[in-house]
Parts: C-alpha cells; structure tokens; sequence
C-alpha cells in the first residue's frame, strides 16, 4: 500500500485517498470522511471499492483529465481541478477539489473539501470582479457622454447648415432686390466678395475673418435700397447733389444692418468701406488705423471690381486700368499691405471673376 | 433515466448562477456572489413523454484574467450562452466564447439568452444588433433570473432539441 503514513495523515486531515487499480476500477485507501459520504458522488459498490460516475460528473471528469495527467506525470507533480460546488439533493452544499499524482508509481487521486481557502480566493475574485463592474459602469458612462455629444455636435452641424442656408438666400434675396433697382450693379456683390475673400486669403487672415469679410462683401451696398432708382440708374455723370445722395449708402447700409448678431463687424465694415487712408473717403473722413482692415480691403475690391464693370454713365475701363488705379494709389488712398496683397492676387495668381 | 450535461457559458455576472438558481430551486438574489471554479446541479425535466435528468454545470465566467477550462465542456450535449443586456461587451464575450465551445464540442444545440430583461432602461444592445442575431441564425431567448421571464422556456427548449 502507498505511503500508508501518508495516507493515514490525509485522511486525518479530511481528505479522501483513491487508487486506481490496474483494470482501472477505483478503491478507497482509507473510510471517507463524513462529508464525502453525504455528497454521494460515488457509487459506493462494497467496502472500498466503488464506481465512478460517468464524465458527465465533476470527478468523472476530472479522472480524464488524471488519466491524461499519469501518463507524463513525473513524482511529486500534482495535477489540481478547479473547486466545484455540488449538493447532495438536500441541504448539504460542498465545494470540493480533486488532485491527481503518482505516488510509488501508484495512480493517486486525492478528493478535499476546499471551504476555507477557496472562500479567500472567492473573496479575492470577488472583489475584483466588482471593480471590474465599476469600472465597466464608468466606461459605459463615458461613453454614453461621448455619444450625447457627437449627437449634439451633429444636432449643432446641422442648425448650422440651416442657419447658412438661411443666411444665402437671405443675401440672394438682397441681391435679387438691389439688381431689380440697379439692373447694371448685378452680379457686383458677389464679385467683390471674390476679390476681397482672395486678398484676405492673401494676406493670410484666419478663416472666420476671411467669412467676415466676405459676407461684408456680399451686404455692403445694402444702403442703396432706400435710393431713388432714377439716381441709381442714371445713364450721365452725377450731380454732386446726387453724388451726395450716393454717399448716403454706407450710412444706411449700416443703419440695417447694426443690430443684426453677426460673427464679427460686418455692419462696421460696409460703413467704413468708402473710407481712405488719407482721410478723403467718407462717410466720416476716417484714416490710417482708424479703417478696420476689412473695410480696407472691401474698399481696395470694390474699386477694382467697379472700373472692371460697365455702369450706366460709362463703359468698363478695364482691368488694366483697375491695377493702375490700385498701384498708383497705393499708400495714399488705399492701404499699401491690402494693395500689394490685391496686386498679387490680380497679376500673379491669375484672379478672375466667376460670373 | 437520460442524462445530458448541460453547460451555462459567458462572462461573470451575467447571471449564469442566478438563472440556474431560478431554473432548479426556483429562487433569486439580488446579491452578486462570484463563482469560482465551477458549479453542478441537476434537475429533473419531463420533455414530452421522456424524462431527463439535466446536469448543470455553472462554469465561472470569463473575464480578463480567468478563461473557462475546455475539459469543463467534456460531455456537454447542449450549452446556454449568457449575455448581460445591459453590458454590451458581454454579448462579444458570448460570441467569442461560443467559437470555443463549438471547437470542443461540435455543433451541438445552443441557445442565446439576452439576460436582465427586467432592468428597463438600462439596454446596452439595441434591438437592431437583436435583429442581427436572429438573422444570423441564433436563437435567442429573452430572461430575467429575476422575474422568471424565460428561464423555464430556455432550459426546456434546449432540452427538446437535445434528444431530438
């Protein structure tokens, strides 16, 4: 018999000891403790020897396992199973372990009850499985933020696309309204948006200054709506008394546009957009660095756009003329860094007006 | 009598314990008790005509650390995959799990169960990714360890396919 002393001390220690025999049946090398008797997980046939159930059983299973095991097994290595919690039909709940050796080349399989040191390893798991669900409890939380506001920014994206829409045709309208009035000024906003978007770009503003400028460009003579139409469309020179009148443009312009909430000082830079450097535009005579240098280049385009243009007291003078007018005017009525900017645009990264 | 092992698989606390727990003693906790290693229960079903003793085995879920053990699946006739609703990556859990069970054990019958049905307003899987299941081919059953809802319907249904 293995290690009867061996044995004799598991069985002490609560444990059951069971030799397989040659022909593969099993037999207890010692009287089952109490427990193992009441959990009845084998087929106790008589005296020591017994059955065990089939693989659908844990230790049905795990004698395949051992079977395995004892084949390479080499002395003092133990194969241990998994605890396994099994109830006998009543009251009774055991968790157990089974670990399988060779002992004096004897295939051993050693059964215990594993409450004490499998309730710690419990509590160890236990704990951080509830982490882990904390955890996972945060993450989803933060995901869920995540989610909310890739919504909200796709919520924001789209009012804002409505607002632009909204905003185009409200210019389209505005547009459609001067051109009805002033057949031959059509298209002028537009183009001096072109312009002045493309000395801006040139002069490497941010790209909101540049949609600032540009929107100024599409509004600024919105003023001219409360002109007479007989002034507007006048086929000869003007009178200074109709110049006059004329000038008033930038003034209204900025009258109906003050309190509207613009990203940035669009109803600023239409009133200033006739203002020089030199103190020689109007409406108030501003010079230097009392001109916003949006207004700056709304006026350098406006001028260049208008010479580029027939009106109804003159043929177009021609591009070549504009850039005439810019260079040679160049810091004396208009700004020399919006100048040079402008001048580049025109000659050098081949601007052309898109009808 | 037949008996055929059965085998609850997915991640932890997804409610493996307490649906078996429901299914055999027909009682529920709310407290979350871990299992380590694995638990077996039976429970006796009568399909039809035939009788049957189920062997349960409860396996220990699986989580970043701990993966299920493939000779725990030896012998299974039939498994239930467990998801928690409310936890989306436990359905990945399930899937993956399942690619392990079927490697150990075949195409043996199996069921989805989509747990904690109960907890309203706390989903994590939307019926679309529902509907995307069944189109796939699982066959999935709404639970609730909690309320009943299911437990019985699950365990008889994969029985029936069993010995079918």
């Amino acid at each position: 018999m293995p290690g009867k002393v061996a044995i004799e001390l598991l069985s002490l220690l609560d444990t059951v000891v069971i030799e397989q025999n040659p022909d593969g049946s099993f037999k207890l090398l010692d009287y089952p403790p109490d427990w193992f008797k009441r959990l009845s997980i084998f087929l106790a046939t008589d005296g020591l020897s017994f059955e065990v159930k089939d693989e659908l059983s844990f230790l049905g299973n795990f004698v395949i396992d051992a079977t395995e095991f004892w084949e390479t097994a080499k002395p003092g290595q133990i194969l241990w199973s998994a605890p396994c919690e099994q109830g006998n039909g009543s009251e009774d709940v055991f968790q157990f372990e089974a670990g399988a050796m060779l002992l004096e080349d004897k295939k051993i399989i050693i059964v215990r009850l594993v409450e004490h040191h499998a309730s710690s390893t419990q509590e160890t798991l236990q704990k951080a499985r509830e982490n882990l669900l904390a955890f996972e409890d945060l993450f989803r939380n933060e995901r869920d933020l995540q989610v909310y506001k890739a919504h909200l920014e796709k919520e924001v994206q789209k009012r804002t696309e409505q607002l632009a829409n909204t905003l185009k045709g409200v210019k389209q309208a505005i547009a459609r309204t001067l051109e009805i009035r002033d057949p031959y000024t059509a298209g002028h906003e537009q183009r001096v948006a072109q312009l002045a978007s493309a000395i801006a770009k040139e002069m490497r503003m941010p790209e909101d200054q540049i949609n600032c400028i540009s929107l100024a460009a599409e509004l600024h003579d919105i003023g001219k709506i409360q002109l007479p139409i007989e002034i507007l469309s006048k086929p000869g020179r003007l009178t200074d008394l109709e110049f006059g009148i004329i000038k008033n443009h930038s003034e209204a312009g900025y009258e109906i546009l003050k309190s509207i909430d613009f990203q940035g000082p669009i109803a600023q830079i239409v009133l200033q957009h006739h203002e020089r450097i030199n103190g020689s535009g109007y409406p108030s005579g501003l010079s230097g660095e009392e001109i916003l240098v949006e207004a700056k280049i709304l006026g350098v385009a406006d001028v260049v756009e208008a010479m580029s243009s027939d009106r109804p007291y003159r043929p177009a003078l021609g591009m070549e003329a504009a850039i005439a007018e810019i260079s040679e005017k160049s810091g004396v009525l208009y700004d020399v860094d919006v100048a040079n900017a402008c001048l580049r645009v025109l000659t050098q990264r081949g601007f052309q007006f898109e009808s | 009598m037949i008996q055929k092992k059965i085998c609850m698989l997915g991640s932890f606390a997804v409610g493996k314990t307490s649906l078996v727990q429901r299914f055999v003693q027909n009682i529920f906790s709310e407290k979350y008790h871990t299992t380590i290693g694995v638990k077996v229960d039976k429970k006796l079903v009568k399909v039809g005509e035939q009788e049957l003793s189920l062997i349960l085995w409860d396996i220990a879920g699986e989580d970043g650390y701990h993966v299920i053990r493939s000779s725990y699946l030896r012998g299974a006739s039939g498994y239930l995959l467990v998801v928690d609703k409310t936890r989306r990556n436990t359905l990945d859990v399930a899937l993956e799990v399942n690619v392990k069970a079927q490697e150990a054990l075949g195409n043996v019958p199996h069921l989805l169960l989509l747990n904690k049905w109960d907890l309203d307003g706390k989903w994590d899987i939307d019926e679309a990714t529902i509907g995307e299941l069944i189109k796939n081919g699982w066959d999935v059953v709404k639970t609730s360890a909690k309320t009943g809802l299911g437990v019985e319907e699950a365990f008889i249904k994969l029985a029936t396919r069993m010995i079918g």
